[in-house]
């Protein structure tokens, strides 16, 4: 039985390749900028296109501090700080156990579990040092958050590959929605880009080569010469909140997570299956109680890897028919348990800012991709009442969110884009 | 108390704290510099591969000072066969 609370989004923060403000995001969306470059290492043959953050924040940090940071945390972290300032959150602590941080990644503090296996076999160091176990654990970036600005309610880690935080957001916004919790942080982290994690994903042989004109321009999702997926990271996260406190508050509103369906595919491992994500879609358009037609956005998965593209393609044409479609992952990347958040955010932004961002070097659509896209640039100035984000993980999990507009939102519009 | 060793200690602290060497003094509390239980074992690593010997017991009072430290080193290096 579904719960009636509304929850609406009421802080955004992010540090991705294409910004790390949600100023900066924005205006990468509207110029179509690719944060895509060169990924080399020493290590690697190699060099691939990746979706990189090309700046070091450990001076964000102290030196006792520093010792238990993934890269990952430090993301996060400075995500959620953002998220928090902008929604005009002092702390957590008054809110006690009612307030919960849902949190998704895939590898957690890779960087510093490899390091440790590296000095395990090559320098054959006998024992870590005390603070390795504490940066590399899965969870160790939202408890690090939750720490720091004193969640107290439940601190979850979600881990279903690529659908990590998508998954977060919507167990997050289900349990203020039932009225176990006032308000959330949500999101999630990756920051994996080391040469044996790349080599990881190099085994499947799904990772793009760089364009040989423009690095820039090696993820092409939904294009007839895509060549596979690019690799990213960052963090995004999202304060969730019941819509009465917020209001009772005077928060800023960016919009109602309205619709959250989630489905398996039951299929294989590293297939994707057309009817796991057709269930996923259904499901969040029952949970939201719209109708197919009046999702006026869809930002899809689409990794832009050969089979991957159409399959979502047939599932998205089958629900949600003729509805404007884009990917940004052309510009910035696929940040895995990033991936679902930061794509939901930009939802949002299409709902809040009204325009639909664009699948940028979508020059030539693959026919075995059929649908209604948004093209090569952003289209301004549009109402976006509902949109959706969709994506899919390895293992087979799907997760569909939907955003919508609130009445005032719509009532307050006048002229003009964002 | 061992001059050299205290002198070490307060190297190895001042390399991962915030504190420069001369806000760091004998009767510091490990607690208001930052140094949790984890990070003194971190600190410790370090100890025993510059002394180049183990410290095994780490009995110390409770809300030790850096004098507390060099105490529990001086006593393992001590006690060595």
């Amino acid at each position: 039985m579904r719960g009636e609370h509304e929850v609406v989004i009421t802080g955004l923060g992010v540090l991705s390749p294409i910004g790390l403000s949600l100023p900066e995001l924005l205006a990468s969306l509207l110029e179509n900028r690719s944060g895509i470059a060169q990924w080399t290492s020493p290590l690697l043959a190699r060099s691939l296109p990746a979706g990189l953050i090309p700046r070091d924040f450990t001076s964000e940090f102290t030196r006792t501090e520093l010792p238990y940071l993934d890269r990952c945390s430090q993301l996060a972290l400075l995500a959620a700080r953002q998220a928090i300032d902008d929604a005009g959150i002092e702390s957590f602590r008054h809110f006690g156990p009612r307030a919960g941080l849902y949190f998704g990644s895939v590898g957690g503090g890779v960087m510093t579990e490899h390091e440790w296996v590296r000095r395990f076999y090559v320098e054959r160091a006998q024992t870590a040092r005390p603070t390795t176990i504490m940066a590399s654990m899965l969870n160790a970036a939202p408890a690090q958050i939750s720490i720091r600005h004193q969640v107290l309610g439940p601190v979850m880690t979600h881990s279903s590959a690529c659908t990590s935080s998508g998954a977060a957001i919507g167990d997050a916004m289900r349990a203020i929605r039932d009225g176990y919790l006032d308000i959330a942080l949500a999101g999630g982290a990756e920051a994996s880009l080391t040469p044996t994690f790349v080599g990881l994903w190099g085994g499947l042989r799904a990772l793009a080569e760089p364009h040989p004109e423009d690095v820039a321009r090696s993820c092409r999702p939904f294009s007839r010469d895509r060549s596979g997926l690019v690799l990213s990271e960052g963090a995004a996260l999202l304060v969730l909140e019941r819509r009465d406190l917020a209001e009772a508050r005077g928060a800023r509103v960016y919009g109602t997570l309205r619709g959250y369906g989630v489905a398996s595919d039951g299929h294989h491992i590293g297939s994707p299956s057309r009817s796991g994500q057709v269930a996923a879609l259904r499901a969040a358009l029952d949970d939201a109680r719209i109708g197919a037609n009046e999702i006026a956005y869809v930002n899809a998965h689409a990794t832009a890897t050969a089979g991957g593209d159409p399959i979502e393609a047939s599932a998205l044409e089958e629900v949600l028919g003729a509805a404007p479609v884009s990917s940004t992952k052309a510009i910035h990347g696929h940040l895995l348990g990033a991936a679902s958040a930061l794509e939901l955010m930009i939802t949002t932004m299409a709902v809040h800012w009204r325009f639909l961002p664009a699948t940028a070097f979508l020059e030539d659509a693959d026919p075995a991709c059929p649908l209604n896209h948004v093209g090569i640039r952003p289209r301004l100035d549009v109402e976006v009442p509902h949109a959706l984000s969709l994506s899919a993980g390895f293992g087979g999990t799907n997760v569909a969110l939907i955003v919508s507009a609130t009445s005032a939102q719509l009532t307050a519009r006048g002229p003009g884009g964002p | 108390m061992n001059n050299s060793l205290s002198q070490t200690v307060f190297r190895l602290l001042s390399e991962r704290l915030e504190n420069p060497p001369e806000d760091l003094a004998l009767d510091t509390r490990l607690r208001d510099v930052g140094l949790d239980s984890i990070l003194f074992l971190d600190l410790l690593i370090d100890v025993e591969e510059e002394l180049g010997h183990k410290i095994p017991d780490l009995k110390m009072p409770a809300d030790p000072c850096i004098r507390d430290v060099v105490a529990m080193i001086q006593r393992n290096m001590e006690s060595l066969p």
